[in-house]
């Protein structure tokens, strides 16, 4: 171990050892930024697309009737829900890789992610008609994977025996 | 010259002041891996990959910051590989204390006394620790590290390093005394 320093040193000197330039760390850094971003925004689009699908089912209403939550529960899109939670597992991940991240605890990083993701995601859906809009494109001129398949898939109205009492008429067909 | 400028002008175009950073850390760094690995081989081979790592990464040294931490981090990741490489148990662990708020203690200072006490218990029961305590514990009392720098090698909460060092005291006090009970 003696000669370590001067087998370094003789490394560099040979130009076997050569530092990383700088910009391949700003790079780094840049695309770890825009990957964490990327994945915020799926995140926030798919929170969106849940209430989307609870929105234009008419689900909702399921909470008003006795036994409802039940029902609720039942149709509720789990799947989009577990996506959507492995993403924002991913989203700590990535947080992790910044000095921020990894000083706060990760209760305070998973509430700050839910706290943007649940909030925008809901706006999106009630506040504007882009999924209408798009929905209404994806049944007429149809949509490029994967929101063809999503929007397709969009309606998932309840069988008839869970609906309420004269609610079979109310049903809107879209197509 | 500080460690910092050292850097600096390592960044700045001067690789032989990377000589005297090696000079510096070298022992500390192959103390750190003794206490994880018994290869005297493996720890070299490691140290010397911490140091063509850290000096190929130089340009990520943030100079506002300590050097030492930065180091550290590097070899604790390498110490890490190193350990899975030879452990057949994966060092794959979900720590809760990584989850909630700790209060964030000044560094007690312990007396001289009981860092002495504390240091033999280290060296006789070190082996028998969960790697998770025995590091930090090695941080603190051997590298004689902050609770700031500690949490910036481990990349984890400055409350949690706090935490876990009271977990790694108590383990060790158990470890230490099971010991005695064994061979008087």
């Amino acid at each position: 171990m003696d000669n370590l320093q001067d087998t370094i040193l003789q490394k560099i000197r040979d130009g076997k050892l050569t530092m990383r330039p700088r910009f391949y760390f700003t790079l780094k850094a840049a695309a770890l930024v825009l990957v964490a971003l990327g994945v915020l925004v799926v995140s926030i689009f798919l929170c969106n697309f849940i209430f989307f699908i609870i929105r234009i089912n008419g689900h909702e209403s399921l909470l008003a009737r006795p036994g409802g939550i039940f029902l609720f529960l039942r149709f509720f899109p789990w799947g989009l829900l577990v996506i959507d939670a492995a993403l924002i597992v991913l989203l700590e991940v990535l947080l992790k890789s910044f000095r921020f991240g990894y000083k706060s605890p990760i209760v305070y990083t998973t509430i700050a992610v839910l706290a943007v993701v649940i909030p925008l995601g809901f706006a999106i859906d009630r506040a504007t008609d882009i999924n209408d809009r798009v929905l209404e494109r994806a049944d007429h001129h149809g949509l490029p994977p994967p929101f063809g398949e999503l929007y397709e898939h969009a309606h998932r109205p309840l069988p008839a025996e869970f609906l309420p009492e004269n609610r079979e008429d109310e049903i809107i067909e879209t197509r | 010259m500080t460690d910092e400028e050292l850097a600096l002008a390592v960044q700045a175009g001067t690789p032989d002041m990377f000589a005297p950073l090696v000079e510096r850390y070298q022992e500390k760094l192959l103390r750190y891996g003794r206490k994880f690995l018994n290869s005297p081989e493996d720890i070299e081979d490691i140290v010397q990959d911490v140091f063509v790592s850290a000096y190929q990464n130089m340009q990520s040294f943030d100079a506002s910051q300590k050097f030492s931490p930065w180091v550290y981090r590097i070899a604790h990741n390498a110490f890490v590989n190193g350990l899975k490489k030879k452990s057949r148990n994966p060092l794959v662990y979900v720590d809760f204390d990584t989850f909630l708020s700790h209060p964030v203690y000044d560094d007690p200072v312990p007396h001289e006394r009981e860092l002495d006490e504390l240091k033999v218990m280290l060296e006789k029961s070190l082996d028998t620790l969960d790697y998770k305590y025995r590091e930090v514990l090695v941080l603190y009392y051997l590298e004689e590290i902050s609770y700031k720098d500690i949490a910036d090698i481990l990349q984890v909460p400055q409350g949690t390093v706090g935490v876990r060092l009271k977990r790694a005291r108590e383990a060790l006090g158990k470890a230490y005394e099971d010991l005695n009970k064994k061979y008087g």
